[in-house]
């Protein structure tokens, strides 16, 4: 019999390693309660905003509103890219309004899974294109960070809450496994460029390097909030701190959404507030790391079958960040696969 | 070994689709990054096809006052012209339909009205230069032109754009007039229909409706005059040509 190529020209050190990738790509969904969290915060935040401006919904989106039904149909790009676009009826709008209200609710709740997820999608980028000159850089995220939340499974509160079972307890469907790891993937790569981006373009302006933007914009009325931003217009030392604060920070969160323990630092927070509600927090001590794995998973995709609670209790005892630790243990691997190799 | 064998095959599968997985999201990535970032040669050169893509679902922006904050005070009033009969056309006075809303916007900063960002987003529509074209010093000069200094404050006073009215064309683009247009019907039907002493519903195609929209600035004061207290905000308006808004 043919000796089997990929055990011939893969060696055995890379053959375990790959083995090793895949099986966290394709077996284990990182970031369950995190993602479940965010679905929950993104669903609260859309219904709130429908409802601050439910006595406006004719004016901001209706089809005798601010952007006008025609002026919608020629600016659109696709044929029926918006729901609104099927009809400029006023019931019609009501209805499809009130329904994206429904699926918004269904979607807090988790109920129907990825389904009522891409549901919640179709509704909001309906209301987005109807009316695309009252969208800021908040409703963009959000936007694109639902269109990867649709490929990831967010059903670790609800589910944990309904049946009292730790989240894909059962055996998982790996191509679903997949997808979740991609959407985690995505949405934190999508994070990064904003935060990155958004710190370059304030780099390169001179308010902003020179400390004064801050006193510019808390002159335009729309984003002023006076007496506290009247008191803070006029500190050179705030202006010049906050600004350079706000570049430092929205360049260096690459770094620090890359690095384990800075998120595990803020995620931990919102974790045990979750895990706290459930009845069985003891038996689930990895949850808090399955988030954290999120960004371990993408920040050193190399990383070596160290165990949970092992390189967990690791990072706390000595302080090291578990990157090096991995980093730590891949040499190690290496050092004892090619000794034995040779 | 047959059983091996299949292992091997799955492992062979996951790692092909692994493989084009990452490379997929990878050149995802590549293009978001291409047309997000701050104006380069590469972007520039890549900017049509890295839209294509983009830009239908993917569309994002994150200058985020950036390279330069918001630093005005903008509003819009609106004002119409009837003709009631075949001898007099009767002008109202403008209306303020914009200012209200700040106090409305300053109340809920966590969930705010989102009414004034039609004011925001108009005024980047009316102002907004091609960066490339910015950065080719091919920038032309009659926004400045077009606007007039009211030094003694009356708002409703009469504004000449004559000095402008070469490029009047250039700045009130058709997908301004069509958007302003949209905004000023909008306006009369839902935030200020008392402009109009007619009921809406007593109109019809034989009154001539038209709307004019002023947009109003003030420029900020400098921070090198921050402390003077006579420094005055004098507003800067402009007024759109009148638009037909008619069937209401």
């Amino acid at each position: 019999m043919a000796p089997n190529p990929a055990a011939v020209t893969v060696r055995p050190w890379m053959r375990n390693f790959l083995a090793d990738v895949l099986q966290r790509l394709w077996c284990q969904r990182y970031c369950m309660y995190g993602i479940s969290l965010l679905r929950i915060g993104y669903g609260v935040s859309w219904l709130m905003i429908a409802f601050t401006n439910y006595r406006d919904r004719h004016y901001l989106w209706g089809p005798d509103g601010s952007y006008s039904y025609e002026l919608f149909r020629q600016s659109a790009r696709f044929p029926n890219y918006s729901l609104y676009q099927l009809s400029s009826d006023r019931l019609f709008f009501e209805l499809v309004y009130h329904m994206g209200i429904i699926v918004t609710l269904l979607f807090i709740f988790g109920t129907f899974g990825r389904s009522i997820s891409l549901l919640q999608l179709v509704f909001v980028a309906s209301l987005n294109y109807r009316n695309p000159i009252i969208l800021d850089g908040g409703d963009n995220i959000a936007f694109l960070v639902l269109f990867w939340l649709v490929l990831a499974d967010s059903s670790a509160i609800s589910t944990r809450l309904k049946r009292r079972t730790k989240p894909c307890s059962t055996p998982c469907i790996p191509v679903i496994t997949l997808l979740h790891n991609v959407a985690i993937t995505a949405i934190i790569t999508q994070l990064v460029l904003l935060y990155f981006l958004s710190g370059l373009y304030k780099a390169q302006g001179s308010p902003w390097y020179e400390g004064t933007a801050l006193y510019y914009i808390f002159q335009a009325l729309e984003f002023s909030w006076p007496p506290l931003t009247d008191a803070l217009r006029d500190s050179l030392i705030f202006g010049l701190l906050a600004s350079y604060v706000t570049i430092f920070f929205q360049i260096s969160v690459t770094v620090g959404l890359l690095r384990p323990d800075t998120c595990k630092q803020v995620l931990d927070t919102a974790c045990t507030q979750v895990a706290s509600s459930a009845e069985h927090r003891s038996e689930e001590p990895d949850a808090c790391f399955e988030i954290v794995g999120s960004n371990t998973m993408w920040s050193s995709a190399f990383v070596i079958d160290a165990h949970k609670k092992q390189a967990a209790a690791a990072v706390a005892n000595d302080g090291r960040s578990r990157v090096v630790n991995t980093v730590a243990q891949l040499a190690r691997r290496l050092v004892v696969e090619s000794t034995a190799a040779s | 070994m047959q059983s091996e064998k299949r292992t091997d095959s799955i492992s062979a599968a996951r790692l092909i689709s692994s493989c084009l997985v990452l490379v997929a999201l990878s050149l995802h990535f590549f293009a978001i990054v291409l047309y997000a970032m701050p104006i380069n040669p590469v972007s520039v050169r890549a900017q049509n096809s890295v839209s294509r893509y983009v830009e239908p679902i993917f569309y994002q922006n994150w200058r985020l006052f950036a390279p330069e904050p918001v630093d005005s005070e903008r509003g819009i009033l609106l004002r119409v012209r009837l003709r009631r009969d075949r001898h007099s056309i009767e002008t109202t006075d403008f209306i303020d339909i914009t200012s209200p809303k700040i106090s409305d916007l300053q109340a809920t900063r966590f969930f705010p009205n989102l009414r004034y960002r039609i004011v925001a987003s108009m005024l980047a529509a009316i102002h907004y230069r091609d960066p490339v074209r910015l950065r080719l010093q091919d920038l032309d000069e009659y926004t400045a032109e077009c606007y007039s200094h009211v030094e003694n404050i009356d708002l409703n006073g009469e504004v000449s754009n004559e000095e402008c009215a070469v490029d009047a064309d250039a700045i009130f683009t058709p997908p301004i007039r069509e958007l302003m247009r949209s905004f000023a019907y909008a306006g009369l039907r839902h935030i200020a229909p008392e402009v109009l002493d007619v009921a809406l519903s007593e109109l019809d195609t034989t009154v001539l409706v038209e709307a004019q929209l002023r947009i109003v600035h003030s420029e900020p004061v400098p921070f090198s005059r921050r402390n003077e207290t006579s420094h005055a905000r004098y507003p800067i308006i402009m007024d759109s040509p009148w638009l037909q808004i008619l069937p209401l």
